[in-house]
């Protein structure tokens, strides 16, 4: 009996953070209608902060924590509200999820940088000490956390039931226009609720992290627990969102006391996730996605005879390579071309089908699975299964996740992946963490370079010319408007399902091709984390093409060598962070601008290129419809004469 | 012995389109209750009716974007009230959207080629997707400008491309939402012809429209709709006398009554 209390008042303490964390997430969500995937980060990066002003500079431990969670992180929260998030208002999903995973990156590369994890560091403790409830032991630390998170609580609920700026945040939620139409505004609120949110954050770091040592990743990532808290308030309502946070933290501590051992490590980790998937899955039907203006000029899509010839000179270029380069580079070169085919899918999946997948490295872990584990590591049926089996768990996925749109579907994705992590990739890839994976064909190292550019080029060209084809044109159909695509009777579910199936084939050969160009594969290989960044790298390198795959590819694999020759560390993760945040000006990424340069050049060189005239509704409203331009032009509708 | 039947036998093929008892609640107001219509083929129908009294609401419920909590749909004699909107789509009813639903990535012949090449897909017949694209972007008067990217188009434009579109997957009824607006005078008059030749080809047409005008010229057959409920169904004639349509038009705006009384 006294057992089952410990472990409720562990979990309710657990919960109490979780609500915390998740609380500030919906703030900021509702009110700016921004998912802040960094929201882990700014706490984690405040919880360093406090470390470095209560220990590292002795500032009396209440100063240190005022000055922190109620200067610092607001003002920070403020900060990036004005410079990051308010150019994304109105932004497509896609843009607004980049760009706050890249400010994810970005402080976790800082933070990094900063702070070296090659010493532990621990908070001082706030309230030592400890006293009894009924033969129960209750530390004063826990007991400040339910206090703390009660009156967070209480606060929350007066602030929007009874101040005037409360009940402009909730206006601004119901109707953004209306509220700025009545005085208020919508924009300074949102700057507000982004204050809040980086304080809860903050506090919530500092809070939860007694309970480990002060670690970058496993803090940022906290935030994953608190995904699935806000989910099951529906990214709206704070009280279901408590509920959610503290069900979750009862769960694992219960299961933390009653599990065995060797299946807690396993199952432990993915609880949240298997919360925040239910969560999703028993969600209502959402509507189709409707049109939204992006204001953005599509770029042609290569022909095949211009196509053709690019992926020949790539093939030259790499046999090139494989002569003139040193083994070192040469091995950076092929992993760029290796990680370029998992790219590759994301082109296809998200570039073109709008489907934002946070887990295409996992479906790749899938792939070198396959190709490790069957007849031997190095035969084709392992390249064949390498293929087949990521494609089916990608199709499986797909129709699990089919009505979950936007933000829903990147973290049911996400949730994919982070469980994989731990019920997957911890356990099955081989003894010790890591599985040999062979060749198929060339088992040279030049050979094999040769033939995964073979392959790499053969995959680009013909992601080009699906998309020029009939099923490319439904995907783009899809990308723009689902209520259209049903109005015309086109089957989203059946056009969703294949080019799901499609990219997580793709990404399976590119694991597949990756385990055969490292020779071996760990767990860490093929993290959550890394999809992440292979995701704003294509994003960065230009999603919708695929020499976007190609630049994104190339940046992967030289980073380290640049890392090598400057004196920055985390060069990686600042770079694709920073280059990700200012995505938010410059949508079309690197290739996008290549394209942009070229159109000028055809332009002044005189020949008949795409006419670059603005779009005549460039503008984007929040409600993100056309804003009412009324046809400036004579309109002639010549046929019905 | 025969039971006499209650209701009078139906003579000939049944109306394309016939609803009834169609209700509609989002929270607690009543956007649709007890909506009766009947869409024959070959006629323009017209819908009108002051902003918010549901006529977009109607839309969605006929071609399967918004579930009613009421009341049966039936195309051609078959109940629909429980297919997905892409099968209604497949079986004859197409649409455009009065907040415009274009594929905005795409050129104007890509809009409407895609439409024909998911319904050539589906029904395994019909003419080649590329030759009726052409046909169709000469239809709507769109040749010049087929190859320009439609979010780059004005409105009224951008409206020709999703009828277009729309046309394209080969319908039986045609649900057109504000189609003319955003066009000029003339070109109205030019839509308008347009789709008294399209209900000539035998196609249903049910046009939501505030240009009364328009709705006076090509419709056979009106309805009122007002606060969710049909006020008044009758020809163009018929709900420019009816005292109802008059008083409730007087109640939105003088305007607008004065237009449904003045015209013909």
């Amino acid at each position: 009996m006294n057992l089952i209390l410990s472990y409720a008042v562990v979990g309710l303490v657990l919960g109490c953070l979780y609500a915390l964390t998740a609380s500030g997430l919906v703030v900021t969500y509702t009110t700016s209608g921004i998912f802040n995937f960094a929201h882990g980060a700014i706490g984690m990066f405040m919880a360093f902060t406090y470390w470095q002003l209560a220990v590292g500079w002795h500032l009396p431990v209440p100063l240190a924590l005022a000055l922190v969670v109620l200067v610092l992180a607001p003002l920070s929260g403020a900060l990036i509200e004005r410079l990051i998030v308010r150019p994304l208002y109105g932004a497509s999903l896609g843009i607004t999820l980049v760009v706050t995973l890249g400010l994810l990156l970005l402080l976790l590369g800082l933070a990094d940088a900063i702070w070296p994890p090659v010493t532990t560091r621990q908070l001082p403790s706030i309230f030592p000490g400890q006293f009894r409830v009924f033969s129960v032991v209750v530390t004063f630390y826990e007991l400040m956390v339910l206090v703390v998170s009660v009156a967070v609580a209480v606060g929350l609920r007066f602030l929007f039931t009874h101040t005037r700026v409360g009940i402009t945040m909730r206006a601004v939620v119901d109707d953004r226009d209306l509220t700025a139409r009545a005085g208020a505004s919508p924009v300074r609120t949102a700057q507000l609720s982004w204050a809040l949110g980086a304080s809860l954050a903050a506090l919530a770091g500092i809070l939860i992290a007694p309970l480990q040592y002060l670690d970058q990743f496993n803090l940022t990532l906290l935030v994953v627990t608190g995904y699935a808290a806000a989910v099951v308030g529906r990214l709206r309502s704070l009280p279901l969102t408590v509920a959610g946070a503290l069900l979750l933290g009862l769960v694992q501590s219960f299961a933390t006391g009653y599990l065995p051992t060797n299946l807690l490590s396993d199952i432990g980790p993915a609880i949240p996730m298997g919360l925040l998937f239910i969560a999703l899955l028993v969600r209502r039907q959402e509507r189709l996605t409707q049109a939204r203006l992006t204001g953005q000029r599509s770029r042609r899509v290569l022909d095949l005879k211009p196509s053709l010839f690019l992926a020949g000179g790539f093939i030259a270029l790499s046999v090139v390579m494989s002569e003139v380069l040193s083994p070192g580079n040469l091995l950076t070169y092929g992993q760029g071309i290796v990680l370029g085919v998992v790219m590759l899918s994301l082109v296809l999946l998200t570039g073109y089908g709008g489907q934002v997948s946070l887990c295409q490295m996992t479906l790749a872990g899938l792939g070198a699975f396959c190709m490790g584990k069957i007849a031997g590591g190095n035969s084709l049926l392992g390249l064949v299964a390498a293929v087949v089996l990521p494609a089916a768990v990608g199709g499986l996925l797909a129709l699990v996740v089919l009505r979950l749109r936007g933000i829903y579907l990147a973290l049911a994705t996400l949730a994919f992946a982070y469980s994989m992590d731990y019920l997957f990739f911890n356990h099955f890839l081989g003894f010790g963490g890591i599985l040999a994976v062979g060749r198929v064909a060339a088992q040279s190292q030049k050979g094999f370079l040769v033939e995964a550019s073979v392959l790499f080029a053969v995959l680009g060209v013909g992601v080009l010319a699906l998309r020029r084809g009939s099923f490319g044109r439904r995907l783009a159909a899809l990308n723009d408007s689902e209520a259209a695509c049903a109005s015309i009777g086109m089957n989203i579910t059946a056009v969703k399902v294949t080019v799901f199936v499609v990219a997580a084939g793709i990404a399976g050969l590119g694991g597949a091709l990756y385990g055969g160009w490292q020779g071996q594969v760990g767990p860490d290989d093929f993290q959550m984390l890394t999809s992440l960044i292979l995701l704003l790298l294509v994003t960065l390198g230009g999603i919708d093409t695929v020499g976007g795959a190609f630049a994104a590819a190339i940046f992967y694999a030289f980073s380290p060598v640049i890392q090598r020759h400057i004196p920055i560390s985390n060069f990686q993760l600042l770079a694709v962070g920073a280059g990700a945040i200012f995505l938010g000006r410059n949508p079309g990424g690197f290739a996008g601008q290549l394209s942009l340069v070229a159109d000028r050049l055809r332009l002044r060189a005189g020949s008949a290129g795409v006419p670059i005239t603005a779009p005549a509704a460039s503008s984007v409203d929040g409600a993100g419809s056309r804003s009412g331009a009324p046809s400036g032009e004579a309109v002639r509708l010549a046929g019905s004469h | 012995m025969t039971v006499p039947s209650p209701e009078p036998v139906r003579s000939g093929p049944a109306p394309l389109l016939e609803v009834s008892g169609v209700d509609v609640r989002f929270g607690g107001v009543q956007a649709l209750q007890g909506v009766d219509m009947t869409v024959p083929a070959g006629t323009v129908t017209g819908l009108i009716g002051p902003n918010g009294a549901g006529k977009t609401t109607f839309f969605n419920v006929v071609c399967g974007l918004q579930e009613a909590q009421a009341g049966r749909i039936l195309l051609a004699g078959g109940d629909i009230s429980g297919r997905k909107a892409y099968q209604r789509a497949r079986l004859g009813i197409a649409r455009t959207f009065q907040r415009l639903e274009v594929f905005g990535s795409m050129t104007a012949r890509d809009n409407i080629l895609v439409a024909a090449e998911v319904h050539r897909r589906w029904a395994r017949t019909g003419p080649d997707p590329s030759a009726e694209a052409d046909r169709i972007l000469d239809l709507v008067g769109l040749k010049a400008r087929a190859e320009e990217q439609v979010d780059a188009m004005p409105t009224g434009l951008a409206r020709l491309v999703e009828l277009g579109r729309a046309l394209a997957t080969a319908p039986k009824l045609l649900l057109l939402d504000e189609p003319s607006s955003g066009l000029d005078e003339s070109e109205s008059e030019e839509f308008g012809r347009l789709l008294t030749r399209l209900a000539a080809d035998g196609l249903g047409v049910l046009l939501v429209e505030h240009d009364i005008e328009l709705v006076m010229s090509v419709c056979s057959r009106l309805y009122v709709l007002d606060f969710g409920r049909i006020l008044a169904a009758g020809t163009p004639a018929e709900i420019q006398r009816d005292p109802l349509v008059r008083a409730a038009y007087l109640g939105v705006g003088d305007q607008a009554a004065e237009e449904i009384a003045g015209v013909g």
